[in-house]
């Protein structure tokens, strides 16, 4: 464990006053998290006990569990959260994978000009959400998009619309997030990188060690607390997607590419329905936290 | 040898796709609605740079320009500051209550602001900071800090352990070995988080809309609003307006870059 | 006195509002003192948002002590921000608020806005439009009944859906407007044996699946039926023999090749360029984009409606009225607010929209409408509806959370993953749960 123990410490302070420490750190944050964050959640959460319908305060009628129970019942729920299963590889695994690869060969490798790809690889991050999927949608238009026509061009006589296809929408939805998240990753992975000492690269080299084993036996083991990080965060974004969705698909064609967070900000807005959307988000947040509880448990702590 | 231009073709290729739908954006920024339908690649007959002028008054980013650098930097800042004291009370001590805390902060990770936003409205209305840069900027702090501090904690977690021993038998208190040696140690981390409060605040487009109800304290991606209509959207304006908005962050992210690159090997080599 | 008051009126442009009691008129001089009004609506892009700027800034300046601001919003953000603005005491005087149970229903039930029924007969807005659509701004009083009773808002646009086409591809395969259902068949037969593509639109972004599919129901429907399903009356189901002709209809077209190819993957939006490019024959869409189909295509581009079974038949179309101005509870002065709306629907308000090719509240001045021209089709299509009061309706309006149920059913429907009885059936279990 990295962590010191405060018994370890030179002792200047008086023990009682010496517990309350950490608490002097936290404090800041924790107040201001608490007024803006956690009050507005707790206010979700009562919401999502109630009939509220988002427009009049006179509906917002205390229903107990119902909404609940509704969510759990209901079909669309439960073929958005499947979806949302379905997408994980897509947001977890893939950008990770995107980004630990360039990042590890421009930094083992040393190349020449890798400030210049380092800045092109993160390029997609920063581009507002509301614009990706606007653009993708235009890059992969089965009738103006380049990527059909090259694929005519190539012999293809009717490649799929993509977006618009029953079999081709969630991965290709799957593609454009991990286009936008790669290069969080990315970054993540460089900043992590610069702290690994460069005589274990060296060592590693006078035992012999080829660009694989640098990659397994440095890069890796040297990276494991921000892979946890990485991963995480990802699997927060693979289930609270919403942004390249909407602006693709919004869930279609059918319901193929329906998650949870489009399901409910389109039941609390779009429906009238505010205490339902409640209870979908307050849902959707247990399983995230669950979700992102269990990387951070078992890729995390291991690592130093 | 070969590995570098193996290496190489690999990344050009990478730094193609990513860069390939920035390229979109600007060339339909300069075309006009019905060149767009010719092929996404097709150079427009005569570029329209009108559009960005149009982009420009249209999106009222004169009036939102200010407001967005004043809410980046007023969130930026203090998100920073604040993630980097919860980040190292929790990498540095062991106590009581230590997990609960870490958990509780988490929350914020998970929380999407669509699912709280309309309580944020009426905290917002209570303590009087509806309609002002404030509102937009505290609930911003308090939606970084999450991310900041499960990231500044990994990074001072993984000081190499003799360092920070090193500092502690020099006599320094806590406050001291953070600001002399951790902090600096932690550079990567700091531009990481820096970079990533800048983007998210600077893209942030739902916050501005529920809290301030006056388009005196919008920002710039509220300005993306005024390009479409019920039925229609005015893609070379969207795109021009887009392409007004992504070039600040690229600057940006070219400053943050040496901070995350250059900085701290010298600093490793140093320490 | 009375003078005065007729040339404030028609400065202010409302010219058409009637004899107005003395009482009103006294009552709003005496406020008029020093009141700010705030107008929030949709029309958030040029030419709209100069349109509504200018009718808002000329009624001020017609109002002594009145100032007045007129604030453009994408409707989505309209939708969420009004009814918690106005719950707060924050929100404006006028505003528009989205038809049935969208929003209207809830601010009524509310207590946000007011019923402008005192008002209809001053104005004359009963005059307006036709019974079929003047109901769709109308509640019971206490707001639980949608479609009759008093009148909740007013609006101040139409709207129409039907298909552009290219004059000239048109003669260039010896085609000619259809003017019944079989003629147009044929007509989307020819074209797609000649290679070119005959319909133009796109359902990735999945609204426009609704105006394809209200389109040909529209051939198959009554106003009643129509009616009762929207108001939700009399038991009305999707289970009917309309809705399943339709479905049925609409997979043929499909198969047969009559909508573009590839239209499952694009936006409703990106399909106007294609069309005004030469791409395709014919684009089905709204009146609202007349401007940017004429931009393109200038005259060679008409508008014709969907056509009836046989020659002279009724067909319902799909379209209606713009979303309704009301007046909120926050107004300081309501009478003022009415005033404000009133000059939303005004002649040279009016005029003012007709000019930038925007289909205005109510008939167009047949000196106006003129043949052979892309305004002329459109105006003179949109007269002929309104007489014959045959404007239908949007069919995602049936319940509040339609608009998925109806698209994902529609792209499943087109996507061969339904047949046309699973789709009416997997509508009507939704519409019927809505009740309980």
């Amino acid at each position: 464990m990295a962590t010191p123990v405060t018994g370890a410490e030179s002792g200047s302070a008086p023990a009682r006053l010496r517990h309350l420490e950490p608490w002097l750190y936290l404090l800041p944050g924790l107040l201001i998290f608490t007024a803006f964050m956690a009050i507005p959640t707790a206010g979700t959460i009562i919401l999502s006990l109630t009939d509220w319908n988002g427009i009049s305060w006179n509906t917002a009628i205390f229903n107990g569990l119902a909404n609940y129970q509704r969510a759990l019942e209901s079909v669309q729920f439960r073929t958005a959260f499947w979806n949302n299963l379905k997408l994980i590889p897509f947001f977890v695994l893939l950008p990770a994978l995107i980004g630990l690869i360039p990042a590890a060969i421009v930094h083992q490798l040393r190349l020449r000009g890798g400030r210049w790809f380092q800045a092109g690889l993160f390029l997609p991050y920063i581009m507002p959400g509301v614009l990706i999927g606007v653009v993708w949608a235009w890059i992969l238009n089965p009738i103006f998009g380049p990527v059909n026509k090259v694929l005519k061009q190539l012999g293809w006589a009717s490649p799929p619309t993509w977006l618009g296809d029953f079999i081709w929408a969630l991965p290709t939805v799957g593609f454009i997030g991990a286009w936008a998240a790669y290069g969080f990753c990315y970054v993540v992975f460089l900043a992590g990188l610069q702290k690994i000492p460069n005589d274990q690269y060296e060592a590693a080299r006078i035992d012999g060690a080829g660009m694989w084993q640098e990659f397994t036996g440095v890069t890796l083991p040297g990276l494991r607390g921000e892979i946890a990080v990485v991963l995480s965060i990802n699997l927060i974004n693979a289930l609270r997607a919403f942004d390249v969705i909407k602006t693709t698909t919004d869930g279609g064609p059918g319901t193929e590419t329906q998650v949870m967070a489009l399901y409910m900000i389109n039941s609390a807005f779009g429906a009238n329905q505010a205490g339902y959307g409640a209870a979908i988000a307050v849902l959707l947040s247990v399983i995230t936290l669950v979700g992102s509880m269990l990387i951070l448990r078992f890729a995390g702590e291991r690592n130093g | 040898m070969v590995r570098k231009i193996l290496a190489y073709t690999l990344l050009l290729l990478g730094a193609a796709i990513a860069i390939l739908p920035f390229v979109v954006t600007i060339l339909a920024s300069l075309k006009t609605a019905p060149e767009l339908a010719k092929g996404i690649f097709s150079l427009p007959n005569e570029a329209q740079w009108q559009n960005y002028e149009k982009a420009w008054t249209q999106g009222h980013f004169g009036r939102f320009f200010g407001n967005s650098i004043i809410v980046a930097v007023g969130v930026v800042v203090p998100s920073i500051f604040l993630s980097t004291l919860t980040g190292y009370a929790f990498a540095r001590f062991r106590f009581r209550g230590s997990n609960i805390a870490f958990t509780y902060l988490l929350l914020g990770l998970v929380i999407p602001l669509q699912a709280m936003v309309v309580p944020l409205y009426y905290v917002l209305r209570e303590i009087g900071l509806l309609d002002s840069l404030v509102g937009l900027i505290l609930p911003q702090i308090a939606m970084s800090l999450s991310f900041g501090t499960l990231l500044m904690r990994q990074g001072f977690l993984s000081v190499p352990n003799d360092v920070m021993e090193a500092s502690i038998v020099d006599g320094a208190n806590s406050w001291q070995s953070l600001w002399q040696v951790m902090f600096p140690l932690s550079r990567p981390m700091v531009g990481t988080i820096g970079l990533m409060f800048f983007i998210w605040t600077w893209n942030e487009f739902m916050l501005p809309l529920v809290v301030n109800v006056n388009p005196k304290y919008h920002t710039l991606p509220v300005g993306l609003m005024y390009f479409q209509d019920r039925w229609t959207a005015n893609i070379p304006l969207i795109a021009a307006g887009a392409t007004i908005i992504f070039l600040p962050i690229i600057a940006i992210f070219l400053i943050f870059q040496r901070q995350l690159i250059e900085g701290i090997t010298q600093g490793a080599v140093k320490g | 006195m009375s003078l005065h008051r007729r040339e404030l009126m028609k400065r202010a442009g409302i010219v058409s509002a009637g004899i107005a009691g003395a009482n009103r008129l006294q009552a709003s001089e005496v406020a008029a003192q020093d009141v700010e009004l705030t107008v929030w609506d949709t029309l958030n892009t040029p030419p709209r948002s100069d349109i509504a700027d200018s009718i808002v800034a000329e009624f001020a300046e017609a109002h002594e002590g009145v100032t007045a601001e007129h604030r453009g919003w994408a409707l989505e953000e309209l939708v969420s921000t009004l009814p918690r603005s106005v719950e707060s005491n924050q929100g404006p005087d006028v505003a528009q608020v989205n038809n049935g149970e969208a929003l209207m229903g809830p601010m009524i039930r509310g207590g946000q806005i007011i019923s402008l029924q005192p008002y209809v007969e001053q104005y004359g807005w009963d005059q307006l439009f036709p019974a079929g659509l003047a109901a769709r701004n109308m509640y019971s009083a206490d707001g639980t009944v949608f479609g009759e009773g008093e009148l909740w808002g007013v609006s101040a646009e139409s709207e129409i859906v039907g298909f552009y086409y290219n004059r000239t591809i048109f003669s260039e395969h010896g085609l000619e407007v259809p003017t019944t259902f079989a003629e147009f068949e044929t007509l989307n037969a020819t074209l797609r044996e000649h290679g070119v593509e005959p319909i133009a639109f796109g359902t990735l972004d999945k609204w426009q699946a609704i105006h394809i599919f209200g389109a040909i129901q529209g051939t198959y429907t009554t106003r009643e039926y129509l009616d009762n399903i929207i108001y939700r009356r009399n038991d009305a189901s999707f289970e009917d023999p309309s809705m399943l002709d339709a479905a049925t209809k609409l997979v043929e077209w499909n198969d047969n090749g009559f909508f573009m190819e590839g239209f499952e993957g694009i936006n409703g939006d990106d399909a106007v360029p294609l069309f005004t490019a030469g791409m395709s024959a014919m684009l089905m869409q709204g009146s609202w984009a007349a401007g940017q189909v004429g931009e393109g295509l200038g005259d060679d581009a008409g508008f014709f409606l969907m056509p009836p079974h046989e020659a002279g038949g009724t067909v319902l179309h799909v379209g209606g009225v713009g979303i309704p101005y009301s007046v909120t509870t926050n107004a300081e002065d309501p009478e003022l607010a009415v005033e404000l709306i009133a000059s939303f629907v005004s002649e040279s308000a009016n005029a003012k929209f007709v000019e930038a090719g925007i289909l205005p509240a109510g008939e167009i001045p047949a000196d106006l409408v003129t043949e052979g021209t892309l305004s002329g089709d459109l105006y003179g299509n949109w007269n002929t509806a309104l007489a014959a009061d045959a404007i239908g309706h949007y069919l995602d309006w049936a319940t509040p959370d339609f608009y998925d149920v109806l698209t994902a059913n529609l792209q499943s429907l087109l996507g061969g993953q339904i047949d046309p009885q699973a789709f009416v059936t997997a509508l009507q279990e939704v519409y019927a749960a809505s009740f309980e």
